[in-house]
């Protein structure tokens, strides 16, 4: 079915649902709790009957008692929409280091996950700026879609996250579940970038992909460091001295990146192009309470 | 920068050779590596930090080397130390003492060798270089610091000279000069300060020289004449040398001789057959390599015989007697009456007595008179001696009286002289009346105002002595003038100066006194109203013929000869060379700059 996740591992995922840390405010019925009362197994709280309530909830064994009418009221289920923004600017295609592909299958398990839970599923791929969008789908029968559209991505173009929250979110989605899957190298400070995604109350997962030779690269003497997103050329005598200060510098980006979704509240898992996909997805996952 | 890269030729290359390094270095730099990243958001930051503090230096270091290139471009450029106060000078001391004369193996002299050493250096220094040049004979007589075309002039200006007193170098040590160079090959200059680079143009020769030469009578017998050499031989290995005495070429005395290593010898000549007049000292070897001492001159004044005629109309005079007895005299006794008789060319004495003689008429020749009774031929007025047994005062001065008591002279009677301008009293009273006086002049007299008969005069010891003094002054010469060569000073009377081949000689008059010069060796004959003065010009000194006392190395051979300056820079090429390096320095930087 698809080139980027197998059949075992799709397998794998069959048994596995999404789990939100707060009430969604899906449209549709689903399988997650949301912040409206109705048709539901939950119960929520009660209150007085009133001319045309459905009598299937009124507590009998109130009116028995009080000789009131006391309707039940229940949490309705509700399905959850699902963004996944996966970043497909040039840095993250770096002579195929291997982020992209990591970052499409990543974005493949949770459409996958999604689509199994009735979600609605949104796939956007951005760079500076929203680049391409399937648009939300529900139903496992729209895997092929979401696999088809991740698999015509390619890498163009500078990271603009900002940008790209401002024009998709701007367009007034409903609050949900947002991925994002990226290298997060750019300029902007990530607080103004994520600011329109606090602004509209959604729920974030971000994703770090790290490439290993960008972690700890392998160069020395004299080089000219070309940006494969704006093609600057930086020219450097690189030393064992200034690998070591790369590397502290990297893992302080890393760290306060993470820093930044926890102190917000959000979710925050970091891939390396290095590791077992399939387990370290699943294992940081299900760590992090995405999965259950 | 412009001056800094005319001022010398090798400046021009090594600029040609540090583009040419430059230009290749660029082209053999490895080709930088171009390294495609995901981003060089970590990578800017890394190295601004590292930069941040590397930067830093490098702007200090950077702005450190463009004000130091700037300041040698300007020192090049305009050279403001050039004023006085230092230093892109040169000071080249050159000594041309008389040792400087001596002859290397090679046939060229001590001094031309210095001289070619001098011209090499000096062509060899940057054109903008100040040099002073400084002889040490000082015929440069207002060094100063002026272009190396002047100081080649100045060089070329230069001689070897004769003073024995040459200046030093701690008497120039204080000029400001960068560096200091001396010349020399040691002999005469002492010690040569720290400060100066010495060039030696010594190398040890043979020599020679004359260090003395007088003529005296044989004591106890004037008609006999020696004369005296000193000769000192200055080079470290024994030699034989003819002596050799010459005043006409019939008269001619040769002596060979050997002296040892730096042995000083003293040789004595008869020289009774030479009459006075010029004499001429020379020593010849075949070895000998320097000639300026190898001659020496000298003049004898004394004649050996003097015809005096004797005037007085006593025959049993003591006078005559003892006239007769004296070695140098061949006398004629005359009366008056014979002397009045004859003509003046027909007075063929050098010397006429007059005893108790009036002579009314001044001689023609030089005379003595005793008892003179008028002098109306002097004008000088005359008065009896009124008191007998006068103590008398003489003139110790005058060399007539040279040598004589005079304490004991009683006089019975006489004549008193006048005092009278031009003549010299010999015998004064107590009470400062003059009893005798000599007369200066080209016809010189003495007279007496008592005679023999009327004092003890003839019975006093002194009395020969006085005679022969008389004599002497009468007829000899006075004694010669020896003189080293240089700026030689003469009695103020003196007008002319002749060499002895008669060619006129340049005098001036200062200080009350004469002044001549000449470099050379030789006999020189000045003249005045008192006659004539010979003057001996002779290089008479050991330290003259001590040609090889010198702690300097030994030069082998002109022809590796090197100049020191041939090692030296110019202030400029030096400044040029600092900027190219400073220049070399700050592209470097400036090439790290961009790839780092």
């Amino acid at each position: 079915m698809s080139t980027l996740l197998s059949k075992e591992f799709m397998r794998r995922l069959d048994g596995i649902s999404l789990l939100l840390r707060k009430p969604v405010a899906g449209h549709l019925r689903g399988q997650h709790r949301s912040r409206k009362t109705g048709v539901g197994m939950v119960f929520s709280d009660y209150r007085p009957y009133s001319s045309g309530d459905d009598v299937r909830n009124l507590d009998w064994a109130t009116y028995m008692r009080l000789d009131r009418l006391v309707l039940r009221m229940f949490e309705e289920e509700a399905d959850t929409p699902i963004y996944i923004l996966i970043d497909n600017s040039a840095s993250m295609g770096r002579d195929d280091s291997g982020k992209f592909e990591m970052a499409k299958k990543f974005a493949a398990v949770l459409a996958y996950v999604g689509l199994l839970n009735h979600d609605r599923v949104s796939l956007i791929s951005f760079s500076d700026g929203m680049v391409k969008e399937m648009p939300g789908r529900r139903g496992k029968n729209q895997m092929w879609r979401a696999m088809h559209f991740l698999e015509s991505l390619k890498n163009e173009g500078e990271t603009h996250l900002g940008n790209t929250f401002r024009k998709y979110f701007g367009a007034g989605r409903t609050r949900g579940l947002v991925f994002i899957i990226s290298d997060f190298l750019f300029e902007q400070p990530i607080e103004e970038s994520f600011r329109p995604i606090v602004q509209y109350g959604h729920e974030v997962f971000a994703t770090h992909v790290i490439d290993e030779e960008e972690e700890s690269p392998n160069i020395d003497g004299h080089v000219v460091l070309v940006d494969s997103e704006t093609r600057e050329a930086l020219s450097a005598h690189v030393t064992e001295g200034t690998l070591a200060a790369y590397r502290s510098e990297f893992d302080k980006h890393r760290e306060n990146t993470e820093a930044f979704f926890n102190r917000s509240g959000w979710g925050y898992v970091s891939l390396r192009t290095n590791d077992d996909f399939e387990n370290s997805v699943l294992t940081s996952l299900k760590k992090e309470g995405i999965f259950r | 920068m412009t001056s800094v890269a005319l001022s010398s030729p090798v400046f021009f290359l090594l600029l040609a050779g540090l583009i040419g390094s430059v230009v290749l270095l660029y082209l053999l730099r490895p080709p930088v590596l171009n390294r495609l990243m995901s981003s060089n958001l970590i990578w800017r930051r890394v190295l601004g930090s590292s930069r941040a503090i590397n930067e830093r230096w490098r702007w200090w270091l950077s702005l450190l080397l463009a004000t130091l290139i700037a300041i040698c471009l300007l020192l090049a450029a305009f050279r403001p130390m050039d004023n006085g106060q230092m230093n892109d000078r040169s000071l080249i001391i050159f000594d041309n003492a008389p040792s400087m004369g001596a002859l290397t193996r090679d046939g060229m002299s001590r001094f031309n060798v210095a001289k070619d050493s001098v011209t090499r250096h000096l062509n060899s220094l940057s054109k903008d270089m100040q040099v002073m040049l400084v002889d040490t004979q000082r015929q440069v007589t207002t060094p100063s610091f002026g272009s190396i075309s002047q100081a080649l002039e100045i060089l070329d200006s230069l001689s070897v000279g004769s003073s024995l007193d040459p200046l030093v170098p701690a008497q120039v040590a204080t000029i400001d000069a960068s560096r200091k160079f001396i010349y020399t090959d040691g002999v005469m200059i002492g010690g040569v300060p720290e400060d100066f680079t010495s060039v030696s143009a010594f190398q040890p020769v043979p020599n020679v020289g004359i260090t003395r030469l007088s003529f005296a009578a044989v004591p106890g017998n004037t008609q006999q004449r020696q004369a005296f050499i000193e000769i000192v031989n200055g080079g470290a290995e024994p030699t034989v040398v003819e002596i050799a005495l010459t005043q006409t070429e019939s008269r001619l005395i040769t002596r060979q001789v050997e002296l040892a290593p730096y042995e000083k010898l003293t040789q004595i000549f008869d020289a009774t057959a030479f009459e006075s007049g010029p004499v001429k000292a020379s020593v010849v070897s075949t070895v000998d390599r320097f000639k300026a001492d190898d001659v020496a001159f000298g003049y004898i004044t004394a004649k050996r015989q003097v015809r005096v005629g004797f005037v007085s109309d006593d025959v049993d005079s003591k006078m005559l007697t003892l006239l007769d007895l004296m070695p140098r005299v061949v006398l004629t006794s005359l009366t008056n009456a014979d002397y009045q008789g004859l003509e003046s060319e027909e007075l063929q004495f050098d010397i006429l007595v007059f005893d108790r003689v009036s002579v009314d008429r001044k001689p023609v020749i030089p005379s003595i008179f005793f008892g003179v009774n008028s002098a109306n031929w002097l004008g000088a007025s005359v008065s009896s001696i009124r008191s007998s047994q006068l103590s008398v005062e003489r003139n110790t001065a005058h060399p007539i009286l040279r040598n004589i008591s005079m304490t004991d002279l009683l006089i019975e009677s006489g004549v008193l002289f006048a005092p009278m301008v031009g003549v010299e009293a010999l015998l004064t009273s107590e009470d400062e009346a003059i009893l005798a006086i000599a007369v200066p002049g080209a016809v010189k007299s003495v007279l007496l105002g008592f005679d023999l008969d009327k004092s003890n005069l003839a019975f006093l010891a002194d009395f020969p002595i006085f005679l022969s003094n008389s004599i002497t002054w009468l007829v000899d010469e006075p004694p010669i003038l020896n003189a080293t060569p240089g700026t030689i000073k003469l009695p103020s009377d003196i007008t002319k100066v002749y060499r002895i081949d008669g060619v006129d000689v340049p005098l001036w008059f200062a200080d009350g006194n004469s002044y001549f010069h000449t470099r050379e060796t030789g006999l020189f004959t000045g003249f005045s109203s008192n006659g004539p003065l010979r003057v001996s010009v002779s290089q008479l000194d050991r330290r003259f013929s001590d040609i090889n006392r010198s702690n300097l190395p030994i030069f082998e051979s002109s022809k590796n000869f090197v100049a020191p300056g041939l090692n030296g820079y110019s202030f400029s090429f030096l400044v040029g060379a600092l900027t190219l390096i400073l220049l070399m320095v700050d592209w470097y930087l400036y090439h790290r700059r961009v790839t780092q």
